[in-house]
């Protein structure tokens, strides 16, 4: 089939085509010209909300803006109080934990009951249960562990299984256990996509290539470490590539549980731009963080998105 | 499977305490929604319930914070913004991937791109936008928000569909008098129902889970989305009981459950599209 349309789906052979067909030279421009118009919604859209928006964060992060009294132009001024604000090692540290303990948590339990739950009976029963959690979404995985964290939650099992220091302990109250908390947390919502992403990706390898293996005798660890790992290599990158970007942009559950405290100790960049901006009104603080976050997600994101493009290219 | 059957046990024992320890939240909220504040006080959080007060407290959740507004604003914030994303990323697809217009992989990549930033890159100048403009705290400011996110995915993923749907069918349609939307409408749109229907899931999931932009371009629990309504629930304010929030928690869900069951396979669908966008 490729063979026979390839050559007719280029531009030029359909233009040509209906040339023959009996349209003039100004009927073909013009409906040239009127093949832009399908693409002006969408360009409306992304450039006037977020290419906008991306010049003008940039911009009202040099800014005293307070969305109140008309912002000046204050140079590097937010960036170089960032660099002094005692605030700024907490989100960093935050925010590097985060990211970390994504990619090992969740990806690498996924990884496991991936390999451990694919072609096994019962894999239907396994991949709903732990694709649960993510499906419910991450505000109500927030206000779920908020109450099984709070006292009344844990505490009190803890209390009747004897277990007097645990029982005291304050998870969402105190440093750094609340951010450990919220990252189990996270794992228990995200475990179950990061497994199913698995699950597309070991679908697509071969299986005569494993069993072929299997027959030679690869069996466990070996089996895993010289076939369905490498095999499953690409899959992995996209996977921990998505985890990275994800973790450093980490807000929702943070904001349902703990809204980055008590003072600021379990915040990270995201929930801080947030609070800048949208609670003390330092909105041209919030923008610098919001930039510099950015620096980061992009430099995490780059070899990803190289890519990517590459692929969407051809 | 053939490797001794003690191991294969071995494996199904730890699967099945992992799997338990997963259900177990889940088991907690829903025993917990169903109990009257006084049962949940006075007896520990894991005894069952004494008395079955699920809905009463459904019925409190859902008028208090607005939470029932909010779910209705979902619905239709998720339903018109994913619908609206996919009819203008499709114009958009076809524009570049049929149609060829030139600088077409330019005019892609900007669309494709706006999106990859940090979100927390656009809440400030989009609050400052919609004040100016009148659109703060308004439905409608949520619904072109909402469809603006979800064009640039929709676009990529329609634009790959399109090439692979062969060239004589649109030309047969142009040789009989057919106009490129025309084409569009009755031969490209059919052929990607299904890609549309897993688009239109994930937009929905999408949008419905967004707490960010609901409580950036919105204040009035009239127009809040219902994350952000969820979260006012258990707010310091106005806080409700623990069995009420449990319960609002389970409204809030409610959606995205039915979707998951209800169409499975379709995420399984959408979910390699997303790895494959990588």
């Amino acid at each position: 089939m490729s063979a026979l349309t390839t050559p007719v789906r280029s531009a030029g052979t359909v233009f040509s085509l209906s040339a023959s067909v009996g349209n003039g030279p100004s009927i073909r421009s013009r409906r040239r010209l009127g093949t832009y118009l399908f693409v002006v919604p969408a360009l409306v859209f992304v450039v006037g909300m977020f290419w906008y928006s991306i010049v003008m964060t940039v911009w009202i992060s040099l800014t005293n803006s307070n969305g109140l009294t008309s912002a000046k132009f204050v140079g590097l001024a937010n960036y170089n109080a960032m660099l002094h604000d005692p605030e700024l090692l907490t989100n960093i540290y935050n925010t590097l934990i985060w990211a970390i303990a994504m990619i090992i948590l969740p990806v690498g339990l996924g990884l496991l009951a991936a390999i451990t739950v694919h072609r096994r009976r019962g894999r239907s029963i396994f991949q709903t249960v732990f694709y649960l959690p993510y499906a419910i979404g991450f505000v109500t995985t927030g206000v779920i562990w908020s109450f099984l964290l709070g006292t009344s939650g844990f505490p009190e099992l803890f209390q009747a299984l004897g277990l007097r220091s645990l029982a005291q302990v304050q998870w969402l109250n105190s440093v750094p256990l609340n951010t450990y908390s919220m990252i189990v947390a996270s794992t228990w919502q995200t475990m179950g996509v990061d497994m199913l992403l698995f699950f597309v990706g070991l679908d697509t390898v071969d299986r005569q290539v494993i069993e072929a293996a299997s027959l030679d005798g690869a069996v466990g660890w070996r089996m895993f470490r010289h076939m369905t790992w490498p095999l499953l290599s690409a899959m992995t990158r996209v996977i921990i590539a998505i985890s990275i970007v994800n973790a450093l942009q980490a807000f929702n559950l943070i904001w349902v549980m703990t809204q980055g405290g008590p003072y600021g100790s379990s915040s990270t960049f995201a929930v801080w731009t947030y609070q800048q901006s949208f609670q003390y009104y330092k909105m041209g603080y919030g923008a610098a963080i919001a930039v510099v976050l950015t620096v980061f997600v992009l430099l995490a994101s780059v070899g990803y998105l190289r890519r990517s493009l590459r692929e969407v290219r051809t | 499977m053939k490797t001794g059957s003690a191991k294969g046990t071995g494996i199904y024992v730890c699967l099945a305490l992992a799997a338990f320890l997963w259900v177990l939240p889940v088991w907690w909220t829903l025993i917990n929604a169903d109990k009257s504040s006084s049962d949940f006080f006075s007896h520990p959080f894991y005894d069952i319930p004494r008395e079955f007060d699920l809905l009463s407290n459904i019925a409190t959740a859902w008028s208090a914070a607005g939470l029932g507004t909010g779910f209705v604003n979902s619905l239709i914030y998720g339903v018109t913004g994913a619908a609206a994303s996919i009819i203008i990323a499709s114009l958009a697809a076809y524009a570049i991937s049929v149609l060829r217009v030139r600088g077409g992989f330019i005019i892609f990549l900007v669309i494709f791109s706006g999106t990859v930033f940090p979100l927390q890159m656009y809440i400030v100048p989009l609050f400052k936008m919609y004040n100016s403009l009148g659109l703060y705290d308004s439905r409608l400011g949520l619904i072109l928000f909402y469809t603006a996110i979800s064009v640039p995915f929709c676009t990529l993923v329609l634009r790959g569909f399109y090439t692979t749907v062969p060239g004589e069918l649109r030309e047969a349609a142009l040789v009989e008098g057919a106009t490129e939307v025309r084409v569009l409408r009755s031969v490209y749109a059919p052929l990607s129902v299904s890609a549309c229907l897993v688009l239109f899931l994930f937009q929905f999931t999408w949008i419905w889970n967004d707490l960010l932009f609901g409580i950036v371009l919105t204040s009035s629990s009239s127009v809040r989305p219902v994350m952000a309504s969820l979260t006012s629930l258990m707010g310091v304010y106005g806080g409700s009981s623990l069995p009420v929030q449990l319960a609002g928690a389970l409204i809030a869900a409610s959606p995205m459950l039915v979707l998951f069951f209800g169409f499975r396979r379709f995420f399984t669908e959408g979910l390699s599209l997303v790895a494959r966008r990588g």
